[in-house]
């Protein structure tokens, strides 16, 4: 038997494209129209693991729901909640419901990279808008320091194509500008190509800005004259979009140099119009900052531990465990999402994982339940990187629904079923 | 006679104990201070758990013992002092308006984040942070003083708009980044990237250091400012030594991509050398 779904959104990057076309024949997924090979790769045949297991062994829903419930209640410490990737935003809600009630500290799918753009925007502000807005008016469209070809094949297909609703068809309406970064390359096949060493980005961004200000400098530095002629071209744009990688890169790059993108982005708006796009991976992770933000105030690092919302982005679950700081930990979403650092960290706590592929998790766990994936199994709302909520499909029967699951245990912690903190 | 707390058992984990504070304890004896609620964890506990209480409260509170897992101490304070016969956790006087802390041995992360008033004198070194803006906020210390006499970590003063900062001996990176205002002496080296998107204020090293493209080069002087502010910082303890306190220093400008009010006064090395 073979049924048919159109307008499918897959989440296999940030991209969030929302044309694809999924066939199902005998409970498998055949094709994926429209989608990149990350998509494909992403959608797969559709079936995932649907095991339960507590301390190894295999075991029912109920019980398993139990023994989560008891192991988290019991611990004395800190309570981790991690919010991974591949889940519906209903059901990162209610996890974090869970964080509350447990008066945890909870942690996010959210690189290191992405964070620091977080705070920076917090403390400078951001002049951001959507792709749509992208596709249809900007002229000049500036990758520093990445090439989404690889880790987002459609971005440029989808969002920078040749013509636009607002502008001239073909390479005269829009120019592309590629800014290497040492190994982290632009597209090919950009109009003008810079290329800076890692170590010099920030100064660059800073020297960039303060020629679009009009500011004078002192020692002018070895690349000033290809700046001067980006600046001026520039400035001389009617629409300049900025991209940036904002979850990776081949090397670890400078917290400041977010902030410096940032304010280059606020430093156009005054002589043109100018917006900076953080490019995020898939899996509806700027869906936790989405839903965060609305239900406690705050896109990450959300400490629950004095009974209201606290934003601690300074002190990472990482750091936490480290310093023996926490007591047990519940992931949420597939494991595979949770940072290396913290892995380890959490093969030394008792842990519970309920997600996407929970039995495959990379480090020990007392208690796993596997789930659907969110916009395979599981309809809902997911984020596009530019915070553009998408519906999500259910195409495939799969595990039972994370959402549902969370709220289970969500109401097994409730305060009636809990012995009463003081 | 001073209200004493001796820490008896170590926190498994961090401790928050924000009611160490001369406001809050006022008009309580030994006995009600050691029911009072601190946060251990996920979980309430009370002072006496972990502190041995004696004496009574005279404007005075002294803590005794290894405190680095102990955080928030003197936090929101606004009278009184407090004495650290030990290290300190992180948060030490977050948010305080008046009155005095002294630890004398090290402190951990955010000293003073946004602070008012008062001041904090550290004996030891300093972890990162100090008299900083909490993330994603824009202003760091608003007034008042604090005075590391070791080592500091980075991002010393960030968002910092009024006050003073001295560091007796070395800096990490990033001193006085996104300064709006107020003056921040190190006696000892800076690090990397001093005062990168400063708009005003200034920030005073000893020795040489590397500036960023962005300052411009305005003068050699000797800044009468400094012939009140050095003095000042020895007699609250510090190294300071009268070749420093008349010497010429470079002066440079910045941070052209914000404001450029800011400035850089960094010793002369002839200054230097005669100053050490």
């Amino acid at each position: 038997m073979s049924s048919s779904f159109q307008h499918v959104t897959c989440l296999g990057c940030g991209c969030a494209c929302d044309d694809i076309a999924v066939t199902v024949e005998d409970e498998r997924i055949v094709r994926a129209e429209h989608a990149c090979p990350l998509g494909v790769a992403w959608f797969g045949d559709g079936r995932v693991p649907g095991e339960i297991r507590v301390d190894g062994h295999p075991s029912g829903l109920e019980e398993a729901l139990d023994g989560a419930a008891d192991l988290l209640r019991a611990a004395r410490g800190r309570l981790l909640v991690f919010l991974g990737a591949d889940l519906t935003c209903s059901a990162q809600r209610a996890a974090v419901g869970i964080a509350d009630r447990l008066r945890a500290v909870t942690e996010s799918v959210v690189s290191e990279n992405a964070s620091a753009g977080i705070l920076a925007a917090q403390r400078r502000g951001r002049a951001g808008c959507t792709l749509g807005e992208i596709r249809n008016r900007a002229d000049l469209v500036l990758f520093w320091g990445t090439d989404p070809d690889e880790q987002y094949p459609r971005f440029r297909s989808r969002f920078t194509p040749l013509s636009g609703l607002h502008l001239r068809r073909g390479h005269a309406g829009r120019s592309i500008v590629s800014v290497a970064i040492g190994t982290d390359t632009g597209p090919a096949e950009a109009d003008l190509h810079l290329t800076l060493a890692p170590q010099e980005e920030v100064a660059a961004l800073a020297e960039l800005r303060a020629r679009l200000l009009g500011r004078s400098l002192g020692d002018p530095a070895p690349w000033s004259p290809e700046l001067a002629g980006l600046a001026d071209r520039l400035l001389r744009a009617k629409y300049v979009a900025l991209i940036h990688d904002g979850e990776r890169s081949d090397q670890q790059r400078p917290p400041e140099r977010i902030e410096a993108l940032i304010a280059l982005a606020q430093a156009l708006n005054g002589p043109t119009r100018a917006a900076l796009t953080s490019l995020r991976g898939g899996g509806n992770r700027s869906g936790v900052e989405a839903v965060l933000t609305w239900q406690t105030g705050f896109p990450f690092a959300v400490d629950f531990s004095r009974g209201a919302p606290r934003y601690q982005p300074d002190r990472r679950a990482a750091d936490r465990l480290d310093a023996g700081a926490l007591a047990a930990a519940l992931v949420v979403g597939a494991p595979t999402s949770v940072p290396e650092t913290l892995q380890r960290g959490l093969a030394r706590i008792p842990t519970v994982v309920v997600g996407p592929r929970a039995s495959e998790a990379p480090f020990p766990a007392r208690v796993i339940i596997d789930t659907g994936v969110a916009g395979i199994h599981e309809p809902g709302v997911g984020y596009r990187m530019d915070d553009v909520p998408l519906p999500l499909q259910g195409v495939h029967p799969g595990p039972r629904p994370a959402t549902e699951t969370l709220i289970q245990l969500l109401g097994r912690l409730a305060p009636g079923r809990t012995e009463v903190r003081p | 006679m001073s209200l004493d707390l001796t820490l008896h058992t170590a926190p498994a984990v961090p401790l928050e104990a924000d009611i160490l504070t001369p406001g809050r304890l006022a008009g309580l004896s030994a006995l009600e201070t050691a029911k009072l609620t601190v946060v251990h964890g996920n979980q309430s506990a009370e002072l006496g758990e972990f502190f041995r209480v004696s004496g009574a409260l005279d404007g005075e509170i002294h803590l005794t013992g290894d405190l680095a897992r102990v955080k928030l101490i003197g936090a929101g304070m606004s009278e009184g002092r407090i004495v650290v016969h030990g290290s300190a956790g992180m948060h030490l006087g977050a948010g305080m308006s008046g009155g005095e802390i002294l630890v004398e041995g090290d402190a951990g992360d955010w000293v003073g984040p946004e602070m008012t008033g008062g001041r904090i004198v550290v004996h030891g070194n300093a972890g990162h942070m100090v008299g900083a803006a909490y993330r994603g906020s824009r202003v760091g210390l608003q007034g008042g003083e604090i005075v590391i006499f070791g080592n500091a970590g980075n991002e010393i003063g960030s968002g910092m708009r009024r006050g003073l900062i001295a560091i007796g001996g070395d800096s990490g990176d990033f001193t006085g980044v996104n300064l709006l205002a107020g003056t921040i002496v190190v006696l000892g080296q800076l690090g990397w990237r001093t005062g990168a998107g400063m708009r005003r204020g200034t920030i005073v090293s000893m020795h040489a250091a590397e500036v960023l493209p962005t300052f411009s080069f305005a003068c050699i002087y000797r800044p009468i400012f400094l012939r009140l502010y050095l003095p000042y910082l020895k007699r609250l303890g510090l190294p300071v030594t009268d070749a420093q306190a008349r010497g010429s220093y470079q002066r440079w400008c910045g941070d052209a991509i914000e404001l450029n009010r800011g400035e850089i006064l960094l010793l002369e090395s002839g200054d230097a050398a005669a100053a050490n």
